[in-house]
């Protein structure tokens, strides 16, 4: 069932009037924020490939002024399109442990529970989903007792949450690393 | 922490900024020479602590609609499935599981219809895949695309 464009984005802005501060303002059959044309694409396809290529050579390769380029990734930097970053393996910061949780949610507003998860250092990224469970966070732990004391000290200390119910990667076999939640500046 | 560590920890947080800043800016900001850190990143990029890399926002690059897929799979097609799962340019994220399922993966696609499909025809056909649930996703609140998993 599809909702009228007009209403969701009514709904998407009252939604947003108490959300927290980094929240993106994404709804999701709305269309993209932003609009990127086949320059940018170029550009976006030729940092993929190797992301430090610099300005001047990116602008001979697609025949514009250096100037262009550079504006053209402020540009989508500052609206949330497209980063280049240093990413650091989980590992190395002594993460050994994986699990998803499904946070069920009662009494309490969904967006105020998953804002208070968000605050978690060790849950890495906080979802909300349609229906129950209304949110799927992504926990880190050193060991299992560390694990544990997370879920039940500092998801199980969150006001709103009925139940907590995980699943526990024994190995990863995939893990991108080339997409996410950009928040626009 | 010794202080190569703390130098590797300023280096890793100005690149977290900004990625395409260069050696030299970065040598000048911490004071240390343009050599020093080009041997430090060196490093850090062999020893797989950190990788460089673009990332996009899937919304801002036409793909609208992901969820999370749990498959209860046959226990000894599990890995065989995961495999295939990882080979699907839709599956971002796969893992075998302790727990009612035996495998999960996020899916993200250009659409609910595309969603669907993937999930129909890809995965609910492969040989072993049991059953599957399906969350959708509405709005990611958070997400640290800084902390990854480097092979």
């Amino acid at each position: 069932m599809r909702e009228a464009p007009a209403e969701l984005d009514a709904r998407m802005k009252r939604k947003n009037l108490n959300a927290p501060t980094r929240t993106p303002e994404i709804a999701l059959a709305a269309p993209a924020q932003t609009s990127i044309d086949s320059l940018d694409l170029k550009i976006i396809d030729a940092l993929r490939a190797e992301c430090q290529l610099s300005n001047k050579e990116l602008a001979l390769r697609f025949r514009v002024a250096e100037s262009t380029i550079a504006g053209r990734i402020r540009t989508m930097r500052e609206k949330g399109v497209m980063k280049v970053v240093a990413q650091r393996d989980v590992r190395s910061l002594g993460y050994e442990f994986f699990c998803l949780a499904d946070i069920h949610v009662a009494g309490r507003s969904v967006k105020l529970v998953a804002a208070d998860l968000a605050k978690i250092e060790e849950i890495t990224s906080v979802s909300l989903l349609l229906g129950s469970p209304a949110i799927i966070v992504q926990v880190n732990g050193r060991d299992r007792k560390h694990l544990l004391q997370v879920l039940e000290e500092e998801i199980g200390r969150v006001r709103g949450i009925t139940t907590i119910e995980t699943t526990l990667a024994l190995e990863i076999v995939k893990f991108d690393s080339d997409y996410g939640e950009l928040f626009s500046q | 922490m010794n202080d190569s560590a703390k130098l590797d920890d300023k280096i890793f947080e100005l690149l977290r900024d900004d990625g395409r800043i260069s050696n030299r800016e970065i040598g000048r900001i911490l004071n240390v020479s343009e050599a020093t850190v080009r041997n430090r990143i060196r490093n850090l990029k062999e020893s797989k602590v950190m990788r460089l890399g673009i990332v996009t926002n899937p919304r801002a690059m036409g793909l609208a609609a992901s969820a999370f897929v749990r498959i209860n799979a046959d226990p000894s097609a599990s890995r065989r499935v995961c495999e295939m799962l990882a080979l699907m340019t839709e599956c971002n994220f796969v893992a075998l599981t302790l727990g009612h399922y035996e495998i999960i993966t996020f899916v993200t696609t250009s659409s609910r219809d595309a969603l669907r499909s993937v999930i129909d025809n890809k995965i609910i056909a492969m040989a072993g895949v049991r059953d599957v649930d399906v969350r959708e996703l509405v709005e990611a609140v958070k997400h640290r695309y800084d902390l990854v998993r480097i092979k």
